[in-house]
């Protein structure tokens, strides 16, 4: 499929018009998500389609007048890029488990702490390589890259589990964004495979399949927020194996035992007027 | 949701998590001229083939 495409210029005009395409399908998908009052619900990931449209602003810009730091535009944006990314994983687990306080609160909490662990990790990973400070900068933020990418792989995973407990649950925007993250991060998974293994001869076709997967994937998540039920019809509220385990999270007793306490009180109420009414009588 | 829908979604997710961790170990064609730094990235924008002002000669 890679040798399909046969003039290098019609690669380039294809490689332009997906590239100019991205930044049309994302302003499209920021207008439906303020029509649709999704700015608020899904504030961070709102913040990150707007981003990748000032972002590809940018980019063309440098592209078209100071071509020698396009790389170092494009990997600057990439590393912020990836930061919106992981926190707009965080507001997906937080919109999935948003009826479940505690599994909501111990999930975010190990998500993060997860980051700032994988994090350091490729730091030491990046330190260890006998590089310049610049460079090992640059391999720290690869190797997250692609540990990001990985745990995205495991989005999919986990919404399919989910929606397995759901019949509607695919129908739901957060399923869309999490979904159109995990396919995303598996096409390009793949790619970076190809292209570390074929050489850099077809790095033109490669950027241009990411290029409309990535297309493919925002026309994905439009279709989701024109479409989708919206998270608040369909939550994943009700499920007595989860309310447990929330319930556990939280340390809050259950019904049953707060019942028994209940009981107890009362018939410890009951004791004491019934020793007071005899003691009465006794003195009467 | 589509049971085939669902077994696509796992299987490419799968190979994706599999293309991850061999992509880590075995290495052997990489290329200089690729910087792996901007393999890795979002968006629609072509990704930079060379660093800076050191672009060397590309078969394509």
């Amino acid at each position: 499929m890679l040798h399909a495409v046969p003039h290098p210029s019609a690669m380039t005009l294809m490689t332009y018009a997906s590239w100019m395409l991205g930044p049309i399908l994302q302003i499209t998908l920021l207008v439906f998500m303020i029509r649709r009052k999704l700015r608020t619900t899904f504030p961070l990931f709102f913040s990150y389609i707007l981003f990748q449209v000032l972002k590809s602003a940018c980019l063309a810009l440098f592209f078209r007048f100071d071509q020698m730091d396009y790389f170092y535009a494009y990997w600057t944006g990439n590393a912020i890029s990836v930061f919106l990314a992981l926190t707009v994983m965080d507001e997906i687990w937080r919109q999935l488990f948003g009826p479940y306080e505690g599994i909501q609160r111990l999930g975010s909490l190990i998500f993060r702490w997860a980051c700032v662990v994988l994090f350091l990790a490729a730091l030491v990973i990046a330190t260890s390589t006998q590089r310049s400070s610049a460079d090992r900068l640059i391999a720290a933020v690869f190797t997250f890259d692609r540990t990001m990418r990985l745990v995205q792989c495991g989005l999919v995973f986990l919404v399919v589990i989910v929606s397995r407990f759901l019949k509607s649950f695919w129908r739901q925007q957060v399923f869309g964004i999490a979904l159109g993250f995990g396919i995303f991060a598996s096409i390009e998974l793949v790619l970076v495979s190809l292209l570390t293994r074929y050489g850099a001869s077809h790095i033109n076709s490669i950027s241009l399949v990411k290029s409309i997967a990535y297309n493919a994937v925002t026309v994905l998540w439009i279709g989701y927020v024109r479409l989708a039920v919206p998270a608040s019809a369909t939550r994943l509220a009700g499920d007595p194996q989860l309310e447990l385990l929330n319930q556990a999270i939280l340390g809050i007793p259950d019904s049953a035992e707060d019942h028994t306490f209940l009981t107890r009180v009362e018939e410890a109420v009951e004791r004491v007027l019934a020793r007071s009414a005899e003691q009465k009588r006794k003195s009467a | 949701m589509n049971k085939a829908l669902q077994v696509v979604l796992i299987t490419l997710a799968l190979a994706g998590a599999y293309c991850s961790l061999t992509t880590h170990i075995v290495t052997p064609n990489a290329n200089s001229a690729v910087e792996k730094s901007v393999m890795y990235a979002d968006g629609s924008d072509p990704m930079p083939a060379c660093r800076g002002r050191v672009c060397p000669p590309q078969d394509n």
